[in-house]
């Protein structure tokens, strides 16, 4: 689809920004250039719409060499998505979208059903928002309408320079969940640009990390966490806050901190309403912050079935498994299953309640660790919900 | 004694719109019309186009900045005077001339300010979305640039109406003949014949043109310019 042979760059004033890249990239493929400010990935991508020229080297289209295409052409057939959104503000949105279209002369009706197919491909009621200008809309819905402007006349290919940069986080990572969606449904071939490892590692089939110009790794997103190719990519993800691995997590780090609790000298019945308002079937017994044990619904039940009065201290029971909040996470994990209990506590050197690790809390740190691959996590998603049929 | 000669010259005033009225009316129109409409009409069709092209080529904006600016520091009588010796006589013709090369400069300069105001990444999503160069111009630049080249029309109609009355001292018509022949006779209420239908014309084009201006920018792009 579109492939680097041997490009480099160099700007007046002799700064090289990008230093004999090679790159093919296949028709489909999500791709993400990464790396920090002045590494080259802009330019490498603005050298493919030809908004940029490359100093020697030369880049193919679909095997076509890209300097030997009419250039007003070439861009009309490559969606093109910036960091400033860039929409035109003296025009409608409905206007926006259209662009594209227009420039390559579609008739009106097909520009207009165009317009309100892909407004409403992203929840936006044509009839609302079509005659918006886009002073009108939020920072989120402009680079939505930015996104769909570039989609409009259906090209193959699509670059995007930082879309997602200026936006809050939260908004960010909507587009990005969406963006993702729209991939997987267009099947389009994305050229994605950003310096947010995150973003990287969330979107990317395919990760080409950049460094003074030149490619430093090109992996998937989990061939990149499992083996980053030196100190800089390493350091590159770690500034990112990627999820820790699994291995050097530590109890503390996963445990819930407000376990459900009751004091001994508290009633039974008031145990039981507690376990049924927190939908729990045992409460941890606590006075003064120190762990006495634990009372379990089962336990109750002959009480309250013979209607005696007695309070939670005479029917706790000692708590079967507890650690230490720096024991590594491993064995708590060992424990959990040995001991066939849903639940291991977490306690201090005084004896003090620090938390709960409980096995619905390893199985979102194992999901948490593997969001770093997206597809890994599909994965797993289609294997439980293929062993839960059968 | 000053203020009863004020109501005297007031009342002279009068009589003589009174009196004269249709060739009053003629002096207005012919004011507008060949000493403002015609002139800076003209200037608009010149500096529109030659603003833009010097946003394209910086030579060409060094030599039309450098001469407006030369023409626009000519005292606005001498400039009128020198054509005479030009070649095109007394009367409105110098006058039209002046006037013209005068309304140039402000037209110019803000067509090329507002085109170069145009946001960079505006212009970059423009060129990267497959618009010619013209498209961009037609379809972006000038649409954006709009209320920034009527700012300049309206400063340029303004100047032209005031200096239109001096263009009677070159043998020209207009309001200006009253004032000159006021002067010559020493008759105060001939001057205000002339002095107040230009000031208030003045004052009515900038209120006007001020509307038109707004009237002219986009919707879109008031929003736009509003929240920035």
């Amino acid at each position: 689809m579109v492939k680097f042979e041997q490009v480099s760059k160099v700007f007046a004033g002799g700064t090289v920004a990008v230093d004999n890249l090679n790159l093919t990239i296949e028709k489909g493929q999500f791709v993400v250039l990464v790396g920090p400010s002045g590494c080259g990935k802009t330019t490498s991508l603005k050298m493919i719409n030809r908004l940029i020229e490359p100093t020697s080297g030369e880049i193919y289209i679909h095997d076509q060499k890209a300097r030997s295409l009419n250039v007003v052409e070439l861009r009309r057939n490559i969606g093109y998505v910036i960091q400033t959104v860039g929409l035109l503000p003296h025009l409608t949105v409905a206007a926006n979208i259209a662009l594209v279209p227009q420039l390559k002369g579609w008739p009106r009706a097909k520009c207009q059903e165009r317009v309100e197919e892909l407004l409403q491909m992203v929840g936006m009621d044509p009839a609302v928002y079509g005659d918006r200008y886009p002073a009108q809309l939020s920072g989120g819905q402009q680079q939505r309408i930015g996104v769909l402007r570039a989609l409009a006349a259906d090209p193959e290919l699509i670059l995007m320079d930082e879309p997602f940069g200026a936006l809050d986080p939260i908004t960010r990572e909507q587009l990005q969940l969406e963006l993702k969606r729209l991939q997987e449904q267009l099947k389009k071939t994305i050229i994605f640009v950003t310096h947010d490892m995150n973003e990287a590692l969330m979107l990317a089939d395919r990760i080409v990390i950049m460094k003074n110009g030149s490619v430093v790794q090109d992996a998937t997103p989990e061939g990149i966490l499992r083996h980053p190719a030196n100190d800089f990519v390493a350091s590159f993800i770690g500034r990112s806050a990627q999820p820790q691995a699994v291995e050097e997590l530590e109890v503390k780090d996963v445990m819930n901190t407000a376990p459900v609790t009751i004091e001994p000298e508290r009633g039974l019945g008031e145990a039981l309403a507690r376990m049924q308002q927190q939908r729990v079937d045992s409460l941890l017994v606590v006075k003064d912050g120190v762990l006495k044990g634990t009372v379990r619904a089962r336990d109750l039940y002959p009480y309250l079935l013979r209607n005696e009065i007695a309070s939670v201290s005479e029917v706790l029971s000692l708590v079967p498994v507890a650690v230490k909040p720096d024991t590594p996470l491993s064995v708590a994990a060992a424990k959990l299953m040995d001991k066939n209990t849903n639940l291991v506590v977490v306690v201090d050197d005084h004896g003090e309640l620090k938390g709960v690790v409980t096995r619905a809390s390893l199985v979102g740190v194992l999901l948490e660790n593997q969001k770093s691959s997206q597809t890994t996590v599909e994965n797993h998603v289609l294997k439980a919900a293929g062993g839960a049929g059968k | 004694m000053s203020q009863v000669k004020i109501l005297v010259t007031l009342n002279k005033m009068v009589e003589y719109f009174a009196g004269n009225s249709s060739e009053i009316w003629a002096a207005i129109s012919e004011h507008i019309l060949l000493l403002v409409l015609v002139p800076v009409g003209l200037a608009v069709l010149v500096a529109v186009p030659l603003g833009i092209l010097a946003t394209r080529y910086s030579l060409l904006e060094r030599i039309v900045m450098g001469l407006g600016n030369v023409i626009q520091t000519i005292p606005s009588l001498a400039l009128l005077a020198l054509f005479i010796p030009l070649g095109l006589g007394i009367g409105n013709k110098p006058a039209i001339v002046a006037l013209f090369l005068y309304s140039l400069l402000p037209i110019m300069r803000n067509t090329y300010t507002g085109i170069k105001g145009v946001s960079p990444e505006l212009k970059e999503a423009a060129a990267g979305m497959g618009m010619t160069p013209m498209q961009q111009l037609f379809k972006v630049e000038l649409p954006l640039a709009v209320p920034v080249i009527m700012a300049g029309v309206r400063t340029a109609t303004v100047i032209a109406i005031g200096t239109a009355t001096l263009s009677a001292m070159v043998g020209g018509g207009g309001l200006g003949r009253y004032i000159v022949r006021g002067l010559q006779l020493m008759r105060d209420y001939l001057i205000l014949v002339g002095a107040i239908p230009a000031a208030v014309m003045a004052l009515l084009a900038d209120y006007g043109l001020s509307n038109l201006e707004r009237w002219a920018t986009p919707e879109g792009l008031r929003l736009y310019n509003e929240q920035r």
